[in-house]
């Protein structure tokens, strides 16, 4: 028969693991979030690298604003 | 076509073929002793044949890789025959962008995958790629399928219609609107 002291020591764990799960699952939110930022501004660079000639103006002018709006900082909320 | 680009080149041998019919024609291959002996014959014989060092999984290279082709004649053409089977989720990502950089709006890309295992053939360095994966792939990044052939290894690209079942996919992709 378990004693207390390792019921008690297995219930104690089993709330850490909780809170590192709950950690981990924040830091692949993070990672994905970072993933999306890289994939945005890699599709800027890669457009404006090409020479003018090439360039897709409309994509230029459309990729710029949603990089621009997406690091902007968000609207401020109006009275209600 | 005055520009061709033949990604993951090898030994040169398609770059060459190119260069002697007369168009610009770059190699682009991460092992960068495969291409030293060509990118010497070229030079000698006044081929316009050039070779260049790629990583495809390294974002770096591909994007600098990219702006250098870019501003050569176009309309240019970009060619990968097993390569987008031989990287990656992240190395074919790259592949769709230095393609698209290279060909932008007037070239095209001409790409080939295995899409089935060759009966009796062992793995050949390519793994066995979803196309529908691939296809999301480009759509994500603006691309357009022109054509696509489903071809039995033994056709050659030649015979449509072959008793075998398909292997290999060829697709022809524009980044045209």
């Amino acid at each position: 028969m378990e004693s207390l002291r390792t019921i008690a020591r297995r219930v104690r764990d089993r709330g850490g693991l909780e809170s590192r799960i709950e950690e981990l699952e924040a830091e692949v939110q993070e990672c994905r979030q970072l993933n999306l930022r890289l994939a945005e501004l890699t599709d800027v660079v890669m457009e404006l690298l090409v020479p003018l000639a090439d360039r897709d103006e409309a994509r230029v002018a459309e990729l710029l604003q949603h990089y621009r709006d997406s690091v902007n900082d968000p609207p401020v909320p109006g009275p209600r | 076509m005055r520009t061709a680009v033949d990604v993951g080149c090898g030994y040169g041998r398609d770059v060459m073929w190119l260069a002697r019919q007369g168009v610009e024609a770059w190699g682009l291959d991460f092992i960068a002793r495969a291409f030293k002996r060509p990118a010497k014959r070229a030079e000698r014989q006044g081929l316009p044949a050039s070779f260049m060092w790629a990583n495809l999984t390294e974002l770096r290279s591909v994007m600098v890789t990219g702006a250098l082709l870019a501003r050569q004649p176009g309309p240019r053409v970009v060619l990968a025959r097993h390569v987008a089977d031989a990287t990656d989720a992240t190395g074919r990502a790259h592949l769709l962008r230095l393609a698209r950089m290279v060909a932008g709006r007037s070239g095209r890309l001409y790409l080939q995958v295995q899409i089935a295992r060759t009966p009796g053939e062992g793995e050949r360095g390519v793994k066995v790629l979803d196309v529908d994966d691939l296809l999301a792939q480009v759509a994500d990044l603006g691309g357009r399928v022109l054509e696509r052939h489903d071809l039995a290894d033994d056709e050659g690209g030649d015979a449509p219609d072959s008793s075998s079942a398909p292997t290999i996919c060829r697709l022809v992709i524009t980044w045209n609107p």
